[in-house]
């Protein structure tokens, strides 16, 4: 059915919005969050209002206000709702509440990362005491060749029989160790669920197919990623386009209406084996090795950036990504502004436009300011 | 101490079992039906005394049993028989060694009823499918009418009347996926009866059910758990792909999975069914036409509740959590 027949056939009915379409405002665009499919499709924010007179009227009564020249327009956003299968159209919606907006996860700490470059750290305290936290997600970063393949299979023994359901890797490459050592590593950890290795010496992509064949590869086939990009430090991170914002679903859409998307029961080690919100965050808590993680996680000042919801950030909250969106507490546009908008973000809700961020005034010259306090040297 | 029995891989045991040890600092063991583990079993005052591989419990310490996946959990207490050269001899011990199992089994389960709260059915059987639908009908719940036939004759009328029929397995479908050998899966689905479905069929075939088809509105799947119900409506009628059977999924567009309020006659109605079944947790599959009529099509005690949790934000993996800590003392 298309907007045209709507309008002729169904004018008495209401246009109901599926619960899991959800509109969210901002500022030039507002978007439609589809948490099913996972996908997000702006459109001007003139349009927003006729959600709330969805809700509220029929659809001959919402014809009947509009002035003629605004009629073309509102039968082109009918179309759009529709093509998209946003809206279906009912006599009653009583019968289909809301999604809950709850949110909340069995665990203290959901993911953590930890960063090496010169020195190890305790992994085997570090893996018992997030599982003790029922840690799901781990990423470990290696900058220099000292966290190898050997290193990785090492970690992903510690890790089974723990909470920890998925480890993602990213190591430095290592001329020594050959394309076939890194699909047997990963052949044999299930528990791997990613592996990047950067500093490569070509872009390639090895596939790891666990032995299965016919339509079950397809379904459990990964690919290890080599990269000729270097990972140099944990400044690399937090960068915001198209690409990175996260496919909407009811959990993460609600968790960001409460949480902040990156931080919330996120606990970090970084280099140096201090214990941070995020490696690139300042503030430690002290050497991983002296203090229990557990210990760190009921601190007050540790859990306090969790609440830091891009609703109370500047610029974020006039965003229509703002639930998608994991956003970055660790590099801000204006530094000295605890709620400045992040700095590596390209997006401009005030025009709904993308530009690199790296374009903008005084964004190099911020850069610069984050690597002058970068917590430790960094040694090539 | 809580007792779970389940398969491996399963998910949703594994998020059940992440809210309990989030919420509690109950302890948990949980064995799984396909998994290799010795077990040592003492029988003896009204209690047993269990210890499987490292996990070592008695009965009487277990509050809650959690029965979600799998048949009799305790495999391998009796050792296979042969009797050289008398193959009707090893026949006749292999199914006397099967009845003491079962025997062992039965009682196993009547003492833990007894002494703990067990969420989930006895031996992880599947409700007789043509027996809940006799059931249904006498609870005053609609249900789609169906036969059962082995004559092409009977087939062929359905096929050619009117009505639309789909045909589907008496028990359950098979859903396999074979890892040893081809390493694919196979599986069946509920399928529309057409001219095509009788091609090469003699004038008598296996003992078939067929079951008129319902244009819907849209689905429902029901999850229940004691008198607390979850439904989500799946609105998949507009897909060709998913008109009759939903789960032959459309990757690109999937199906909207959406929360609904279930009219209070139909839940109590449902209530009464699951009661008369004996089941304290599974879930519906119902079918709601443009009419409004509310059909029945099954119930499943194990199904996976996973997806309508997750898409509706149910908390259903917490609610079964919350169930399982509440006799912790």
């Amino acid at each position: 059915m298309d907007a045209k027949s709507l309008l002729r056939d169904c004018l008495d009915r209401y246009v109901f919005l599926n619960p899991d379409c959800v509109p969210v405002e901002g500022y030039a665009a507002s978007a439609v969050y589809d948490l099913t499919r996972g996908l997000i499709s702006t459109f001007p924010s003139a349009y927003f209002p006729f959600f709330e007179l969805f809700r509220a009227r029929r659809l001959r009564e919402i014809v009947d206000a509009l002035a003629p020249e605004e009629r073309d327009d509102f039968v082109e956003f009918l179309d759009f709702l529709m093509e998209h299968e946003y809206v279906a159209v009912v006599d009653d919606a009583a019968s289909f509440p809301e999604i809950s907006q709850s949110w909340d996860a069995p665990c203290k700490i959901h993911n953590a990362i930890v960063d090496v470059r010169e020195r190890h750290h305790d992994y085997r305290k570090i893996i018992a005491e997030l599982d003790a936290l029922g840690c799901q997600h781990l990423q470990v970063r290696g900058y220099s060749k000292l966290f190898g393949l050997t290193e990785l299979a090492e970690l992903a023994r510690l890790c089974r029989d723990s909470s920890i359901q998925t480890l993602e890797a990213v190591l430095a490459h290592d001329p020594a160790v050959r394309d076939d050592d890194y699909v047997a590593v990963v052949s044999a950890n299930r528990i791997i669920a990613s592996l990047v290795v950067h500093s490569a010496d070509g872009d390639r992509q090895l596939v790891v197919d666990y032995g299965a064949r016919g339509a079950a590869a397809g379904l459990v086939t990964m690919e290890i990623q080599l990269t000729v990009k270097p990972l140099e430090s944990h400044l690399d991170c937090g960068h915001i386009a198209r690409r990175q914002l996260l496919p909407p679903s009811t959990q993460t859409f609600n968790e960001l209406h409460h949480f902040n998307g990156c931080l919330n029961r996120k606990l970090s080690i970084d280099e140096g084996g201090e214990v941070r919100n995020c490696p690139t965050m300042r503030g430690s808590f002290g050497d991983h090795r002296a203090v229990s993680l557990a210990d760190v996680v009921s601190r007050e000042d540790f859990r306090r950036v969790w609440r830091a919801r891009n609703d109370e950030i500047q610029v974020c909250r006039d965003c229509p990504y703002r639930y998608a969106c994991t956003g970055c507490r660790a590099l801000l546009e204006d530094p000295d502004a605890g709620d400045s908008k992040p700095l590596k973000c390209g997006y401009d809700p005030y025009t709904d436009s993308w530009t690199d961020w790296r374009a903008r005034p005084n964004a190099a010259a911020t850069l610069t300011r984050y690597q002058a306090r970068v917590h430790l040297p960094i040694l090539q | 101490m809580i007792l779970v029995f389940s398969k491996s891989g399963d998910p949703s045991t594994l998020d059940v079992m992440r809210w309990i040890h989030h919420l509690s600092p109950a302890r948990v063991v949980r064995i799984n039906a396909d998994e290799e583990y010795h077990v040592e079993l003492t029988f003896a005052d009204d209690d047993f005394l269990v210890r499987v591989n490292d996990d070592e419990f008695r009965l009487a310490e277990v509050s809650s049993a959690w029965l979600r996946k799998g048949g009799f959990w305790f495999k391998g207490l009796f050792p296979a028989i042969t009797a050289q050269g008398r193959p009707a001899l090893t026949r006749h011990l292999s199914q006397m060694l099967e009845r003491e199992n079962r025997t062992l089994r039965d009682h196993f389960h009547y003492v833990l009823r007894k002494r703990c709260a067990v969420l989930g059915s006895a031996h992880g059987s599947t409700p007789n499918k043509l027996v809940v639908l006799e059931h249904a009908r006498e609870l005053g719940l609609s249900i789609p009418p169906f036969s059962v036939s082995n004559l092409r004759s009977h087939a062929q009328s359905l096929a050619e009347s009117d009505r639309g029929h789909v045909t589907k397995a008496m028990s359950d479908g098979l859903y396999l996926f074979d890892t040893t050998e081809s390493k694919t899966g196979y599986f069946t689905y509920t399928e529309a009866l057409g001219p095509q479905s009788l091609e090469d069929v003699g004038t008598r075939l296996a003992p078939s059910f067929y079951q008129q088809y319902v244009e819907k509105a849209f689905e429902l799947r029901i999850f229940f758990l004691d008198d607390q119900f979850r439904a989500g409506a799946i609105f998949s009628q507009n897909d060709e792909k998913t008109k009759v059977d939903y789960r032959k999924y459309n990757n690109e567009r999937p199906n909207r999975v959406i929360p609904f309020r279930l009219p209070q006659e139909i839940e109590h109605k449902l209530s009464l069914l699951a009661r008369r079944l004996d089941l304290n947790t599974g879930s519906f599959d119902m079918i709601v036409d443009r009419r409004g009529e509310y059909y029945l099509l099954e119930v499943n005690p194990v199904g996976q509740f996973g997806p309508l949790s997750e898409k509706c934000n149910m908390a259903i993996e917490r609610m079964i959590a919350e169930r399982l800590i509440a006799n912790e003392r």
